[in-house]
């Protein structure tokens, strides 16, 4: 009984986090715009947008690499500990072990390479070098956990520090795309009637749902969730920690700190310092 | 470890066994060009590489270093007039004299680049890198065991020696030879990790390597067959140069967990293997003509990344106090026992990460993804869409307006500062451009920031 109970409860989170994805993209797409002195997209569209988005899915079916992207936001969805209802988030998750970062972060990352199209393979290379960085300090400090929901009791100061450097890192240099980014710029005639108007539209959608779990990932990375806390009190600080990243990534694009060398190397040594830190001190 | 038993470490019986895979590859290839009645230039080349194989062979199964000196030496003879090009006759002739009589791990370094002596035109050659890297390997598995340390430094020196050769022979936009060396030097790198575990009978690191090394040499085969084999070893998730990423860096970082002195040679070992999946996944990708991934590439590559783990954990040693790998005959209780821990969920769950991954993608590819499949399907996936539609069939209405009464007042604010004829972002990247710098205070000011959120977090 109380398994069916947990189970379902599960669901309700995943739900939870499905109703606020659209929200979140929401405020990640137009703060930014809102806060250069200039009307953002209304809030209506992106909900209009995912319902639209997962009709269509549900009608036509996907293509291939929209079935990649399905794939790896399913896995996030269901692995990654955003908040959970009924136990610590130690036991949280049935699929709780697949929390690896390097296995969501890279399929992630793999998701957002097919969505953007026109930038270049130096920027995933530079994303999958950070997240590299946050995986091998992550193994350093914590040599036999490697999943999220395992690490979320067992902080300390230095396994903090080296995560939240090496995640702000990751942000820097692979920011979240927004809406616009999702379709090159046509330079011919040809590449104008390539453009498929339905799969821009599917890609919309989608693209909110990334937004959505990539801010997950980061708010689970930046600051390490407490392994003790449950119910509304676990939910209360995973909002409190979303809100803080979308802040972070709006207070990055307003100053222009993205893909910019010099604040990611400075990060990820920092990083390497508490890392090293903590693990001589111990 | 014991020359007279060397034929029961499971680990060369597996490269022997790759190594007659590629033997009965290049025996169909022979067959196919004699049913062709092909000419006496095919029947000549397809004999040489039958012949290679077959050396290759020998010089592994050999014992004695002089005689499996000898059988490289026809083995480079024959790999050597099927390229037509040849190593300089004096340098060879050293190499596998010092290899023959002092075997350790700089006579292996020595014979390296015999094996992979490049073609004229400075491309290493796509047909026999199979070949001359299972070699490569196995010599590094017996006889570069006794000095990890200095291995891992002949490696480093030599692949830094190869990338200077190719940039000096100007490959222009010609990028896989960069993608081969970043390989060979990984296969390298994990062969002198595994050793080094082996000495210091470090179990979970040994485990972690042979799996990332089965997986690796295995790739390393398989690629040169065509393009859709070579991008098996792309390092992104679900295929199976992701395991070997996965597996290595938890081999390198578990070297760096008992002991705070090994932490940095664990740490640089573990970036070096990343480093060099990232270049390679990217030299790949950059090279290739055109990624063809459909139903039976991906039917091949979820085989293989889940049956080549299992075959890995049965030949590494197991907890139970053994120093040398297990002998041949407990190979097949290695494997059921592996196949035990693994069903019941014993060690760690990780090992059911990968087929979990692979099932997740049937189930998205059969519901989403190929609704025109050529068979039936059941009845709970055809009424899935229906079910949608009957849903959505009636426009869905909130019943509240979506308008949220605070963002007025923003938006008041955001008319004012309309009107005023400047936003506040390009204030700001005015004031960006302004500064030469990024300005010290700014530094410490975010510094002080991030040590208040860890402070405050880790309280």
């Amino acid at each position: 009984m109380t398994e069916w109970l947990s189970l379902a409860l599960m669901g309700a989170e995943m739900l939870a986090m499905l109703v606020l994805m659209p929200f979140w993209s929401w405020l990640v797409e137009s703060l930014p715009v809102f806060c250069s002195g200039q009307r953002g997209l209304p809030f209506r569209l992106t909900v209009r947008r995912a319902f639209v988005f997962l009709w269509t899915v549900g009608r036509g079916g996907i293509n291939f690499k929209e079935g990649f992207c399905f794939v790896f936001l399913g896995l996030a969805l269901m692995s990654l500990p955003g908040f959970s209802l009924d136990a610590g988030l130690s036991q949280k998750a049935l699929t709780g072990f697949l929390s690896d970062p390097l296995l969501i972060g890279g399929g992630l990352l793999l998701v957002r390479f097919f969505l953007v199209p026109a930038e270049s393979v130096s920027v995933s290379a530079g994303g999958a070098f950070a997240l590299l960085w946050l995986y091998l300090l992550l193994l350093l400090m914590a040599p036999y956990i490697h999943d999220l929901s395992m690490l979320a009791g067992h902080g300390n100061a230095s396994l903090n520090g080296a995560l939240t450097c090496s995640a702000l890192a990751l942000m820097l240099s692979v920011p979240v795309p927004v809406s616009s980014e999702l379709v090159r710029v046509p330079r011919n005639l040809a590449e104008f009637d390539a453009c498929n108007r339905y799969e821009t539209e599917r890609k919309r959608g989608l693209l909110i749902f990334f937004q959505g779990l990539w801010i997950v990932f980061l708010s689970d990375l930046v600051v390490l969730p407490g392994g003790d806390s449950t119910g509304l009190a676990s939910l209360g600080s995973f909002l409190g920690r979303v809100m803080m990243v979308i802040m972070i990534i709006t207070l990055c694009r307003l100053t222009g700190m993205e893909k910019n060398l010099r604040p990611i190397s400075l990060l990820l040594g920092l990083g390497l310092l508490f890392a090293l830190a903590g693990r001589f001190a111990s | 470890m014991n020359d007279s038993v060397w034929y029961r470490d499971p680990f060369l019986i597996f490269l022997t066994g790759l190594l007659a895979l590629l033997l009965g590859r290049q025996i169909f290839l022979f067959g196919r060009v004699l049913l062709r009645r092909g000419g006496v230039a095919e029947c000549l080349s397809g004999s040489f590489s039958l012949l290679t194989c077959c050396t290759a062979c020998c010089s592994l199964f050999t014992v004695t270093p002089l005689l499996q000196s000898f059988w490289l030496g026809l083995y480079l003879t024959f790999l050597s007039l099927q390229k037509r090009c040849a190593p300089p006759l004096f340098y060879s002739v050293m190499a596998l004299l010092l290899f023959g009589l002092y075997p350790a791990f700089w006579s292996v370094c020595l014979v390296i680049p015999l094996l992979f002596w490049p073609a004229p035109e400075g491309q290493l050659q796509d047909g026999e890198t199979g070949v001359s890297c299972i070699l490569a390997v196995g010599y590094g598995f017996k006889d570069a065991a006794i000095e990890p340390l200095y291995w891992f430094l002949g490696i480093v020196i030599l692949s830094l020696m190869a990338a200077l050769w190719i940039l000096y022979k100007r490959p222009g936009r010609r990028l896989f030879p960069f993608a081969q060396l970043c390989a060979l030097t990984r296969v390298l790198l994990l062969v002198g990790l595994s050793q080094f575990a082996l000495r210091n009978q470090l179990y979970d690191c040994m485990q972690a390597t042979l799996c990332a090394l089965v997986l690796d040499i295995t790739c390393q085969v398989v690629s040169s067959w065509s393009v859709q084999w070579r991008s098996f070893a792309l390092a992104l998730p679900l295929l199976p140069g992701f395991v070997i990423v996965w597996f290595g860096l938890h081999a390198a970082l578990s070297l760096a967990g008992p002991e705070t002195s090994w932490t940095l040679l664990g740490f640089g070992l573990g970036l070096a293997i990343g480093l060099l999946s990232i270049a390679e996944t990217v030299l790949v990708l950059v090279t290739l003509p055109s990624v063809r991934i459909d139903g039976s590439f991906m039917g091949m590559a979820a085989l293989f990344s889940c049956l080549m783990p299992v075959l890995a954990l049965s030949l590494a040693p197991q907890k139970e106090g053994l120093l040398i790998l297990p002998p041949f005959q407990e190979g097949f209780q290695a494997v059921f026992h592996w196949l035990g821990s693994w069903l019941t969920g014993e060690n760690h769950l990780l090992f059911l990460a990968q087929p979990f991954l692979w099932l997740l993608w049937g189930v998205v590819w059969f519901c989403l993804v190929n609704p025109r499949m050529g068979w039936r399907k059941p009845a709970l996936f055809l009424s899935c869409p229906s079910f949608v539609r009957g849903v959505f069939k009636n426009r869905v209405t909130l019943l509240f307006r979506l308008r949220v009464r605070p963002f007025d007042v923003f938006a008041r604010h955001q008319r004012l500062l309309r009107k005023q004829g400047e936003g506040l972002s390009v204030a700001v990247r005015q004031w960006w451009e302004d500064q030469p710098e990024f300005s010290l205070s700014v530094w410490l000011c975010a510094l002080a920031f991030l040590f208040l959120a860890v402070g405050l977090s880790s309280r």
